[in-house]
């Protein structure tokens, strides 16, 4: 329907991003002709200052993206900010001359660079997702897929009780046991910690049911002991209830997980631009300091 | 026969109680010691209408300018307050109720009326006031064989029925409250025209899904769905065999009671029983009134909600005065002083009461109206008077500055001010050719130019009595022309609410309105320089047609001897291959669809089918030859318009899937929108900021809901308002909260009184009514201290206890100078306003 935010304006900032590389490496040239390129030349203080601002300005996204109703349009700004923010490299490279070394200097750079790999996973995270998830839902809501998923459950219920007891109490707790979501890390790798109880003669013992896969074994293999019409029937419609259930699952703990990934780089690329602005305040104290 | 009564006041609603209350001040004035008035009320309490509110309900006192006549007291405030101040002024008046009892007729005439109250008693009076708004008179189903015995449209005791198979008609509380209740010993089906239940409470909602879903309670739910008809069931006993139209095709149940809940409308076989004129055929006509509220029966006088007036101040005003006018006192009305401030500016030197009359005699449209309806269509509307030059414009300024002193000094209009006339000059622009608009103007005076590149010679003149602005009106599209202040011009306009009333009260307004729409269209699309007189005879043979959703204008192969102008609506075109629809084109109201195939005199070919309520005026080849004669090189236009639409239709039949993805936009309600959001999934990342923006710029509160709405391939359509072409929502909004912008932006402004008919009546459900949000600490507070619960919506926030639930709704921003916040707030791009014109483009995009 539209581009991304990439291709924003025909790529304006793209040009821009390469203009800006384009300048710092003339100006890192320049140097050559008379000094050793380094950050205290004239040249290399510009980049510097290039550098800081460009920081600085990165950094006003989080302000900008809170300032509702200003007109304009974000995607322009994220277009800016991922390719100026690359071109950072450079400009930040130029101005060091690339001299690193192990010190509170080159901690800046790295913790920079942090921030910078963190932010174009973000991107392609931004560019890849949304279509996957678009596939997942099928065109429903998140909130849909967990009501069908309700309906499932009440019909799988009121068949169990059609059952024996050891299958009614493996189809009951199997729902009471399913998990979706969890901690974050949960969502994020998509871990499914499911279990159901199978009725033993001293109670019950928990077994793993990990994509209702173990849930649909233990339904099939009664179905093959069964001699009970009733109970086949039920078995029957179990099955069907629980292949359901095991797709829909399966595609709403992909949509959390998903979800998740599309905002849990933020969580990494935030803290740390605040700690590079932090870290750039440092950079100019201590230059200065031991000018 | 000796009467009982001076006055008897039937209904004690806030014109009935205010009614009695002068009744009885009259009583005190004059000495009397029994009282010369009763007021009959069928509930047992003062008030049915406004004790039924929900509790702790805000009621508001609109319109903010009018003045209270009354004596009991009314300002805005808490139900419970309200109620208990008339509790309290019936009791220190001592006014002399009657509960239980409801009147069940009224016979006679002045001065010995007979009323027969349900529990057997007779009232005899001189004269009889009906205070009896309209909430007691139940609307019906309005399908054959509803008047089949166990259709009922009420349910006192659900108790009472057991085992049977009962269908439920409606989506309101009450009639899921009935469902519910039922469902414990019968058999229920609910029936729901709609996709969803959403004007129901939020405990009754859930109840309901919950019951729907739950396999235990015996309740179905049959949505999108309406009674088609209903037959007596076989066995002949009392059974129902009712057919019901449902999304999917017809089917039938075995029933053995219908109950339809589907809200009230004016008591009509009750007022005619009485003898009372109707003001039309429509089974929402109200009685036809004199200026002092008597019906066409002497001395029976009609007041309050049944009078037409929706709001409880206009009740109480009107309920002091009828008691005045049957006494023989003709008072000026309490709103007089507002058509006095309406008048101000006029030239004219004539009282107020004068140039109502004078008006309605010199406009003819207005002839027809009552007394009463032109007094409110001129304090609802506004009034400008066309200066020559600015000398004479000071000087009228100066004039009115008196009666704007006096407005500023009153505190009555403190919060709302009445409408002044407004003092414009030579040239002002009423409107500019592409606005949005939604009011009517009449030209009471002078002269109103028209311009256009569309009229012969650009322009169009119209004088005294003529009318503009019907186009937007009728159509829903933007302004066709640029409406310009002639010479001397007063001009009247009317907001769409107000002049909507009138068509549908007025027969003879429908007709003139009608008819120069008819002409004017006639004269845009193919005989500009045909006068009005020459059209005539054509305008008059020409059929408008009316189709439904759904409902085919034509079909492959029928015969083709005309074309249709579509008036309102929108109507798609398509061919259908194996059963298979394949869209090739949508036209909107103010295009022709169908000239092709009646130029070649070919039978059709395709299939065109209205996709909302349509309306189109059908010209046959025998009109169009005639209306060619005027101006031959018309035709010329005609055909360059038709091939290029025959362009655009070939072009769209090459496009298998993306034709798939326009359809289900139209028919998600895009098919008559002005403005609408649409996501892109491919880009969504879901991280809603465009919720939080659109919080953050609207008091707090979200007008659009991103996750829920519909989606194919990945075009989602958010719950969010379209901006209609005919905003369903303005239709009947008591205060007239509802306007639209210039650019086609419909938004409601702060004297909504939380009533919830826009609710109710927006087919897409994107209107909320939601109490105001509490204040927020700023961004930088809870950015570093993190106070608050951040930018959007708090949904955890709750108001103070009993606030006033206002509808809230998308205004597309239409007074933010960066536009729609949403749009610009989104970090990819998936966010974005989509108009018919961007449809094709959006589509397109995808193809490539
Ligand atoms: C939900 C809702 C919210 C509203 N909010 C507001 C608001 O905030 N502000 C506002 O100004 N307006 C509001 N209105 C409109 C307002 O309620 C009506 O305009 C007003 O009640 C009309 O007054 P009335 O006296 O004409 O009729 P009603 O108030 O309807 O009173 C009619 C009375 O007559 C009695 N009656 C009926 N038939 C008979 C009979 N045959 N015999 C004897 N008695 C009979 C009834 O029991 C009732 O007491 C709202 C309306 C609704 C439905
Ligand atoms: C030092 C360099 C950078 C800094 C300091 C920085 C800082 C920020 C900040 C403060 C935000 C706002 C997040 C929020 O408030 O939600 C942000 C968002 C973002 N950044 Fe960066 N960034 C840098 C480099 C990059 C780079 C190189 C890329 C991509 C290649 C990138 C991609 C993004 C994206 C996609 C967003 C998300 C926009 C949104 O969802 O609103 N950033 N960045
Ligand atoms: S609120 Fe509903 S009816 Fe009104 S304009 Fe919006 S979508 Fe249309
Ligand atoms: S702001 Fe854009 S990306 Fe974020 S949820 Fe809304 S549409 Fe999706």
């Amino acid at each position: 329907m539209s581009g991304n935010a990439l291709q924003y304006a025909g790529g304006r900032y793209l040009w821009i991003a390469i203009g800006l590389l384009a300048a710092s490496f003339g100006l890192y040239w320049l140097q050559e002709e008379t000094t050793p390129p380094s950050g205290g030349t004239w040249q290399g203080l510009t980049l510097g200052i290039v550098a800081g601002l460009l920081i600085f300005w990165l950094n006003y996204l989080g302000v900008r993206k809170r300032r509702y109703g200003q007109g304009g349009s974000l995607k322009g700004w994220v277009s800016a900010h991922v390719y100026l923010g690359t071109a950072l490299i450079g400009v930040s490279l130029f101005h060091s001359a690339g001299q690193l070394g192990w010190n509170i200097h080159s901690l800046f750079f790295w913790l920079m660079m942090a921030v910078i790999i963190s932010g174009m996973i973000g991107m392609s995270v931004y560019l890849s997702l949304p279509r996957r998830l678009s596939a997942i839902r099928k065109t429903r809501s998140r909130a849909e897929i967990l009501e069908e998923l309700e309906g499932l459950e009440l019909a799988s219920l009121e068949r169990a009780a059609d059952c024996s007891e050891s299958i009614s109490m493996a189809v009951r707790t199997a729902l009471e046991q399913t998990r979706v979501g969890g901690s974050v890390a949960r969502q994020l790798l998509g871990r499914d910690r499911s279990s159901f109880e199978e009725m033993t003669s001293d109670g019950g013992i928990r077994r793993s049911n990990q994509d209702q896969q173990r849930l649909l074994r233990f339904l099939s293999e009664q179905a093959t002991q069964t001699r009970d019409a009733k109970e086949t029937t039920a078995l029957r419609h179990l099955m069907s209830l629980t292949a359901r259930r095991q797709d829909l699952l399966r595609r709403v703990r992909r949509d959390v997980q998903i979800q998740g990934w599309l905002q849990a780089w933020l969580y990494v690329h935030v803290p740390l631009s605040i700690a590079v602005l932090l870290a750039l305040v440092v950079h100019i104290v201590v230059v200065f300091w031991y000018w | 026969m000796e009467v009982q009564y001076q006055i008897a006041i039937v209904g004690s609603g806030p014109a009935g109680l205010s009614a009695a209350a002068r009744a009885a001040a009259r009583d005190r004035e004059n000495g009397l010691a029994t009282p010369s008035y009763v007021l009959l009320e069928g509930f047992d309490n003062l008030s049915k209408t406004i004790y039924r509110y929900q509790k702790g309900k805000h009621v508001m006192a609109e319109p903010g300018y009018l003045r209270l006549r009354s004596d009991v007291g009314f300002a805005a405030g808490k139900r419970e307050d309200i109620l208990g101040i008339w509790d309290t002024a019936a009791d220190d008046q001592s006014l002399h109720v009657q509960y239980g009892s409801e009147v069940t007729s009224v016979q006679g005439q002045k001065g010995a009326f007979e009323l027969k109250l349900a529990n057997g008693a007779t009232v005899t009076a001189a004269n009889v006031v009906l205070g009896i708004g309209t909430q007691g008179n139940p609307r019906r189903l309005g399908v054959t064989g509803e008047e089949l015995p166990n259709i009922q449209y009420q349910l006192d005791d659900p108790g009472e029925y057991t085992n049977e198979t009962i269908i439920v008609v409606g989506a309101g509380d009450s009639a899921i409250e009935n469902a519910l209740a039922l469902a414990e010993q019968n058999q229920v089906y609910i029936l729901n025209r709609k996709a969803e239940f959403a004007r129901a409470k939020e405990g009754n909602l859930n109840a309901i899904l919950a019951a729907a879903n739950n396999d235990d309670v015996s309740l179905g739910c049959f949505y999108s769905s309406a009674i088609d008809n209903i037959v007596a069931g076989d066995d002949g006993g009392a059974g129902l065999r009712v057919t019901i139209a449902t999304a999917e095709g017809e089917e039938v149940v075995e029933a053995d009671r219908i109950i339809a809940r589907l809200g009230s409308i004016p008591p009509r076989g009750f007022l005619e029983g009485c003898g009372m004129t109707m003001s039309h055929e429509g089974a929402d006509a109200l009685p036809v009134l004199s200026e002092h509220y008597e019906s066409s029966v002497p001395g029976l006088y009609v007041v309050g909600a049944l009078a037409g007036c929706p709001l409880i101040k206009q009740a109480m005003n009107q309920g002091y005065d009828v008691v005045e006018f049957a006494n023989d006192n003709f008072v000026k009305p309490a709103d007089h002083e507002l058509i006095e401030f309406q008048f101000a500016g006029l030239p004219y030197d004539r009282d107020a009461d004068e140039l109502i009359g004078l008006f309605m005699s010199r406009i003819p449209m207005f002839r027809q109206l009552s007394v009463l309806a032109f007094r409110e269509m001129v304090i609802e509307s506004s009034l400008y008077v066309g200066l020559p030059d600015a000398d004479s414009i000071e000087d009228a300024q100066l004039s009115l500055a008196d009666v704007q002193q006096k407005i500023e000094g009153d505190e009555t209009y403190a919060k709302a001010k009445p409408s002044v006339t407004k003092v414009i000059p030579k040239g002002h622009e009423f409107y500019t050719e592409g606005d949005f608009g939604v009011s009517f103007y009449t030209v009471l005076d002078g002269e109103v130019v028209l311009g256009s590149t569309n009229f012969a010679g650009g322009e169009r003149r119209l004088g005294r009595g003529e009318f503009f602005g019907e186009m937007s009106l009728i159509a829903g599209q933007p302004r066709p022309e640029t409406a310009v202040a002639g010479d001397n011009c007063i001009v009247l306009e009317t907001p769409r609410r107000t002049i909507l009333k009138l068509i549908a009260s007025n027969e003879a307004v429908r007709e003139g309105i009608d008819w120069v729409f008819i002409v004017r269209e006639l004269q845009r699309h193919f005989a500009p320089a045909a006068t009005v007189e020459e059209l005539r005879p054509i305008a008059d043979e020409i059929k408008q047609l009316s189709f439904k959703a759904g409902q085919r204008l034509w079909e492959p192969g029928d015969d083709s001897n005309s074309l249709h102008l579509i008036r309102s609506g929108t109507v798609l075109i398509f061919n259908e291959v194996e059963g298979k629809r394949k869209l090739i084109a949508e036209e909107r109201a103010g295009e022709m669809v169908g000239f092709m195939a009646m130029y070649n005199q070919s039978s059709r070919t395709n299939v065109a089918e209205a996709s909302v309520l349509t309306e189109t005026l059908e010209i046959t080849e025998e009109q169009y030859r005639r209306l060619m004669n005027f101006d031959m090189e018309q035709e010329d236009v005609v055909d360059a318009r038709a091939s290029r639409d025959l362009m655009k239709y070939s072009q769209w039949e090459t496009r298998g899937e993306s034709s798939q993805v326009l359809e289900f936009m139209l028919g998600d309600g895009l098919g008559e929108a002005t403005n609408a959001l649409i996501i892109d999934e491919y880009l969504c990342v879901g991280c809603d900021n465009c919720e939080t923006a659109c919080a953050e710029t609207h008091d707090g509160i979200s007008r659009l809901d991103r996750k829920s709405g519909s989606t194919m391939a990945h075009v989602h359509i958010p719950v969010s308002c379209r901006h209609c072409q005919q905003p369903h929502c303005m239709k009947d909004c008591p205060p007239n909260a509802i306007h639209r912008a210039t650019n086609g932006e419909v938004f409601i402004d702060d004297s909504c009184i939380g009533c919830g008919n826009c609710q109710s009546n927006c087919p897409y459900d994107v209107i909320r009514m939601a109490p105001e949000a509490p204040a927020k600490p700023s961004l930088f507070s809870w950015l570093l201290f993190g106070a608050g619960s951040g930018p959007g919506e708090d949904r955890a926030a709750k108001g103070p206890e009993g606030q006033v639930k206002k509808a809230r709704k998308c205004d597309a921003c239409f007074d933010l100078p960066g536009g729609p916040a949403c749009v610009s707030a989104c970090p990819t791009g998936a966010a974005q306003r989509v108009s018919p014109s961007d449809f094709v483009r959006i589509i397109e995009r995808d193809a490539l």
